[in-house]
């Protein structure tokens, strides 16, 4: 059984808190205060915890409940647009073509200079950007399979998919974010 | 004739199956599917190296990402809490 130990919760988990909510929310200040409140509420649900998650598992679904406020505030909570509309935005659709990249969509060459910066700050920065302007939960799982590195079938699990949709939804977020990282960092 | 039906695929479906091939391993056909458009279409191509290139970048952005709070504010959070026990 796990217990509470409140008198050390800033020195062991306000850094990897702060790091969690950043993934998601590009906001430094904001983040911090989500951080903040998470433990204030956590003190007063002080009771409601019955040890069979760790500390930081019950930590962190604090913040991810503070997340997904936020996301729902601005509104991005799902992706609007159903697949025919989605795919629409790169793809020909009804022509001999119908598949095809649609003329202006067409994946540009990244040439050896700009791969090489991909290291970089300035890089990190529009990716960070370009991961912000992603749905919800197409970020939730993003940083399941990155930050923590979750297998697929645990994100399956958690995110009650299946493992077509899973990689369906890789795909978009792909999509969407090679096409936010070209325009905004390869071509700039 | 038939052999080029069971082959052919279009970028929408080749692009797919770039992002598919890097959650799970891809049938035999769809590996010659893929294979086969990649080498007839330079965008398709781009795209499968731009792919596997995020992917590298997701993962380093993730484990790179810094906490910046300062030892001060922290300290005073920490206090904050315990006034709060």
């Amino acid at each position: 059984m796990h217990e509470l130990n409140p008198t050390n919760w800033v020195r062991l988990y306000a850094d990897y808190l702060l790091r969690y909510a950043l993934f998601r929310i590009n906001d430094t200040a904001l983040c911090e205060d989500l951080v903040q409140e998470t433990f204030f509420s956590a003190l007063r649900a002080k009771e409601q915890f019955k040890g069979n998650s760790s500390e930081k598992t019950w930590l962190t679904s604090i913040l991810r409940n503070k997340i997904i406020d936020e996301y729902r505030k601005k509104g991005k909570m799902h992706d609007s647009l159903d697949d025919e509309s989605f795919y629409g935005q790169f793809f020909e659709a009804d022509t001999e073509y119908a598949g095809h990249w649609k003329q202006p969509q067409f994946p540009q060459l990244w040439d050896d200079s700009v791969v090489e910066k991909m290291e970089s700050r300035e890089y990190y920065a529009i990716l960070h950007q370009c991961i912000g302007k992603l749905p919800e939960k197409s970020v939730a799982i993003l940083q399941e399979k990155y930050f923590e590195e979750s297998d697929s079938q645990k994100i399956c699990k958690d995110f009650n998919l299946s493992k077509s949709n899973y990689w369906t939804t890789m795909h978009r977020i792909n999509l969407q974010l090679r096409k936010c990282i070209e325009l905004n960092w390869v071509l700039k | 004739m038939k052999l080029f039906r069971f082959l052919m695929i279009a970028c929408k479906d080749a692009t797919l199956l770039c992002s598919k091939q890097a959650e799970l391993r891809l049938s035999f056909r769809e590996r010659m599917q893929l294979k086969i458009h990649l080498l007839l279409c330079k965008p398709c191509r781009y795209f499968s190296k731009q792919v596997s290139l995020l992917q590298q970048s997701y993962r380093k952005f993730a484990e790179q990402q810094s906490a910046a709070w300062s030892e001060e504010s922290k300290e005073a959070l920490q206090k904050k809490i315990n006034d709060l026990l």
